[in-house]
């Protein structure tokens, strides 16, 4: 029997969330706003048939710096927990995302995964990612990616040939570097809302990047 | 819809850094003509037709290229597609994220936008229709639209996909970058013919560049170039192509 | 020159044959006592006959060593009692040029290990560490005359003075950290190479070492120079006896990469399950150059090792390929490190680890971007195979990234060996263990053969070795 449960953050928080068993929980975040000091959420699948995806969307400007240390315990059989991040940064601002995913040796038949993508918008932004893993058992599906860079320059040549203006272009773009995950969110208001303030984020920004 | 246009390239030299890839070349190309340029890998058939684009890695160091008089060298890329230049690329590129229709119509209002700030851009549901239409004439089947642009698709979807796009945007010259490579007999037949049908309604200026023969089983060029290491070295008809396939490409090339 | 003192036969019961088990008696020379000091630090340079600089750097080395805490982080080196460890043992007088001159009980150890003698087939040449001291080395006449350098670190240091000062410390400084410090101090053996302008060495210079006494430290010094537009590819092989204490290993590795020029460092480690093994290998890369680090990490009780290339200038390019087997009660604690601090530059690692019998394998890695490199372009790619439940895996790469113009993409996967490829593989006849062993030989060929021929041949031997016994 599942419950999926649909959590709306706008932040990343210090808290402990403990996954009840057969429980799916889903967590979206759309972090606008940044903070002093790591924040430490923890997510602890101490049951089994637990489940958890998260996926957080960080649009960073001006000096705003997200600094946090997301940890993912599997402690029983069977329980899943696969974090998306996708940040772009612009203007000064900075991300620091520390991934600590940790299965238990009974933890069998987990399935893990964290991934970390960053746009980097302008030329004073910067990131600092590490996806640790630590895995005690071989039952495990588990993985772990990390990107980072800044606007596709040929596929930016390639919608420009096409006639669209260079800003129209990189709007698209970074759109559609949001896109892939916001497609596989269930809740329609979460997702028009993450993208219409993807469409004000861009268009305030001042950086030809 | 076209009015005549003339795009006028002399003596263009192009170089990356200290390696020289364009030598000279002179091409004139006009309305409603059909041109083919040939010639081996390395002869810079590719980087013409990205010069010409605005490719920022490419350095121009002599030559002009205008369109209807007007400099086109001086425009940023956005600029030459709506002076109404179009690359069907070689290999065109995967932008994931982005679905085929929403970029196509965006395309397709900005080019129009330029020339008529009257233009009323185009919503997505007609322009939806009017991309149904043109996809069943390539055989593209109409989920592509719904599809992020270039994403799994195969060698010959990607190209016909590219097609797809010169029929929207309407150019004044297209340029197709080994459109035939990676198609099968069957897909360059409706891709070929199909070409043809867009030439004829648009009255476009089309350059293709090839290497392989088989496509003026096809499409009658009015002229075929051959290009060599950097210069059109030969021109003519089709009878130049009987002498490479019977002598190779050295038999064209005199010094 | 010292009088040569007699050393007691420290010998163990020899086990069953098996290629590290046996042990070779050997007369040795002169064997400090245990434990490190200042005094210990003085006998050592002067049995070396080494300059007057050359002694303070070891005296300060050994303040830094002394001051530096264990790190607190990275594997369990609580089992290294320092006091218990002899530090510079020598056993014979001076370094021998020719295959014929090198004493016959010390042939007859690299022949047992199976290691070929000949000097016409792969090798150029060839120095072999025995006992901290470099035993023998042969030059091929060819090499010299281009002006090619390879000697021992102790003989390139009396030989080649002012070329030795100038690198020498420079990529990895006593300060950098404790086992640094400790090597700078206590060093001896390695291979000191340079290679001319615009030479080129087609054939793998190789070098052996070999713990042989019972708490032996090896403390091999090597520092490798390619000048502008040459390249070399340098093989370290290693295998020791086993033990009933602990034996430390601490060695430091110094590569320049100058203008246009390329280095290939190999090694195949496999040294007997007491080993600690701490190890600080870095190259800097200057414009143009490439820094290619084979390493494959078999043996050892402990091994910390993250070999790294620093990209100084524009168009330099570094690739790090890991490959580490952590069996039963072994951590494998590996990885790479790559700093860009020019534009234009790139860098591939690639981390292949195999885990089995509660055996644990770490992957360490940083990429670092400073402000203003552009254009940098890197892949990282992690691999773990556990093979049963007991094992483990870690993988802790990093990437701090402040510079926009980039291009950085990492993977990582965990998982064991697939029901559905072991099941095909047994249809076709195979026994369990067989298909197991065809797999993880395959997991690990992108890196393996990669290696010279005949060492990719011991490599998958040793490999099917570790196998055996560990299905079921």
């Amino acid at each position: 029997m599942q419950n999926t449960n649909i959590r709306f953050l706008d932040t990343i928080p210090n808290e402990i969330i403990v996954l009840e068993k057969n429980s799916s929980l889903v967590l979206v975040g759309l972090i606008e706003s940044g903070w002093i000091g790591q924040r430490h959420l923890v997510i602890d699948a101490q049951a089994k048939n637990a489940h958890c995806e998260c996926i957080f969307f960080i649009l960073g400007k001006d000096k705003s710096s997200f600094s946090a240390r997301i940890e993912a315990i599997h402690r029983a059989p069977l329980t899943s927990i696969k974090a998306r991040v996708r940040a772009a940064l612009t203007d000064s601002s900075s991300s620091n995302i520390e991934g600590v995913w940790k299965v238990q040796h009974k933890a069998t038949g987990a399935d893990t995964y964290f991934s970390h993508h960053t746009l980097l918008l302008s030329d004073k932004a910067s990131v600092k990612t590490a996806p640790y893993l630590e895995i005690r058992t071989d039952e495990v599906k588990a993985g772990h990616a990390a990107s980072i860079g800044k606007v596709d320059e040929d596929a930016l040549f390639y919608l420009l040939s096409r006639g669209l203006s260079e800003k129209d272009a990189r709007t698209l773009l970074v759109e559609g570097f949001f896109e892939k995950e916001l497609s596989t969110i269930a809740d329609e208001k979460i997702v028009n809302l993450i993208r219409s303030s993807i469409i004000s984020f861009l268009s305030n920004n001042k950086n030809e990047n | 819809m076209t009015n005549k246009t003339s795009l006028q390239i002399k003596n263009l030299r192009v170089a990356i850094g200290n390696t020289k890839i364009l030598n000279g070349v002179s091409l004139q190309v006009n309305s409603g003509e059909i041109h083919i340029i040939m010639g081996q890998n390395g002869s810079g058939k590719s980087t013409l037709l990205s010069v010409l684009m605005g490719h920022p890695k490419y350095e121009v160091t002599d030559g002009s290229v205008t369109i209807n008089k007007k400099n086109l060298l001086k425009m940023s890329v956005p600029e030459r597609a709506q002076a109404g230049i179009f690359l069907g690329f070689q290999h065109p590129q995967t932008v994931s994220g982005v679905t085929f229709g929403n970029f196509l119509r965006l395309a397709r209002n900005s080019v129009a936008t330029a020339h008529n700030p009257k233009f009323v851009p185009i919503g997505p549901a007609p322009f939806a229709v009017l991309m149904r239409t043109e996809m069943a004439k390539l055989k593209l089947d109409s989920t592509f639209i719904s599809r992020f642009v270039n994403e799994g698709f195969s060698g010959g979807e990607k190209k016909k996909a590219e097609i797809l796009q010169m029929a929207l945007l309407e150019p004044a010259v297209a340029f197709l970058d080994e459109i035939d490579s990676g198609l099968d007999i069957d897909a360059l037949k409706i891709v070929a013919t199909e070409l043809v049908e867009i030439q004829k309604k648009q009255g476009m200026a089309l350059v293709i560049v090839s290497h392989n023969p088989k496509i003026l089983d096809f499409i009658n060029p009015d002229k075929i170039h051959i290009m060599s290491k950097g210069k059109i070295v030969a021109q003519g008809g089709k009878e130049i192509v009987v002498q490479i396939e019977q002598g190779g490409y050295d038999a064209l090339i005199k010094g | 020159m010292a009088v040569p003192k007699k050393t007691k036969k420290l010998l163990n019961k020899t086990s069953p044959t098996s290629a590290s088990s046996f042990k070779t008696k050997t007369t040795s020379f002169f064997a400090v006592e245990k434990g490190l000091n200042e005094d210990i630090i003085r006998e050592i340079s002067a049995q070396k006959s080494e300059p007057k600089w050359m002694l303070e750097f070891r005296l300060k080395s050994y303040q830094i060593f002394l001051k530096k805490p264990m790190p607190l982080w990275g594997a369990d080196l609580s089992g290294i009692d320092f006091d218990n460890i002899h530090y510079y043992v020598r056993p014979q007088d001076k370094v021998k040029r020719n295959w014929e001159d090198v004493p016959t009980e010390i042939k007859d150890t690299f022949e047992k290990l199976g290691i070929p003698e000949a000097e016409r087939k792969f090798l150029a040449g060839s120095g072999a560490q025995f006992e901290s001291e470099m035993v023998y080395h042969s030059l091929a006449e060819n090499l010299t005359k281009q002006g090619v350098i390879f000697e021992s670190t102790d003989d390139a240091l009396k030989h080649h003075p002012e070329l030795f000062k100038k690198y020498f410390g420079t990529i990895i400084p006593p300060a950098d950290n404790k086992f640094a410090a400790l090597n700078s101090a206590a060093w001896s053996g390695g291979s000191f190479i340079y290679i001319p302008k615009g030479v080129h060495i087609e054939l793998p210079l190789q070098a052996y070492f070999r713990i042989n006494s019972e708490n032996m430290g090896q403390f091999e010094r090597t520092l490798i120079i390619a000048d502008e537009g040459s390249s070399v590819h340098y093989v370290e092989g290693c295998t020791a006896p086993t033990y009933s204490s602990d034996s430390l290993h601490s060695a430091v590795v110094e590569i320049i990469v100058k203008k246009g020029a390329r280095v290939q460092y190999t090694t195949i480690q496999n040294w007997s399950s007491n080993v600690y093994n701490l190890v600080t290998k870095r190259a800097a890369a200057y414009a143009n150059a490439q820094m290619y680090w084979l390493d494959c990490n078999l043996g050892s009780k402990v091994t910390m090792k993250y070999p790294s290339i620093i990209l100084c200038e524009p168009g330099a390019r570094g690739e790090i390929q890991s490959l580490a087997f952590a069996g039963h009660g072994q951590h494998q604690d590996a990885g790479g490190k790559v700093v860009h601090l020019a534009s234009n530059t790139s860098s591939t690692i690639i981390s292949k680890s195999i885990s089995k019998k509660g055996g644990r394998s770490t992957y360490r890695g940083l990429v670092k971007v400073v402000p203003g490199a552009k254009n940098v372009k890197t892949r990282v790619i992690c691999d773990a195979l556990m093979l049963d439940k007991d094992s483990s895996s870690d993988t802790y790469p990093v990437m701090d990234i402040r510079e926009q113009d980039v291009s950085i993409a990492h993977e990582a996967t965990v998982a064991k060996i697939g029901e559905e490829e072991l099941f095909y593989l047994m249809s076709r006849g195979l026994s369990e263990e067989q298909a197991a062993t065809l797999i993880v030989n395959g997991f690990a060929s992108p890196i393996v053969k990669q290696l010279p021929m005949e060492y990719a041949v011991e490599l998958n031997r040793l490999l099917t070795l570790e196998m055996t016994g560990s299905v079921g």
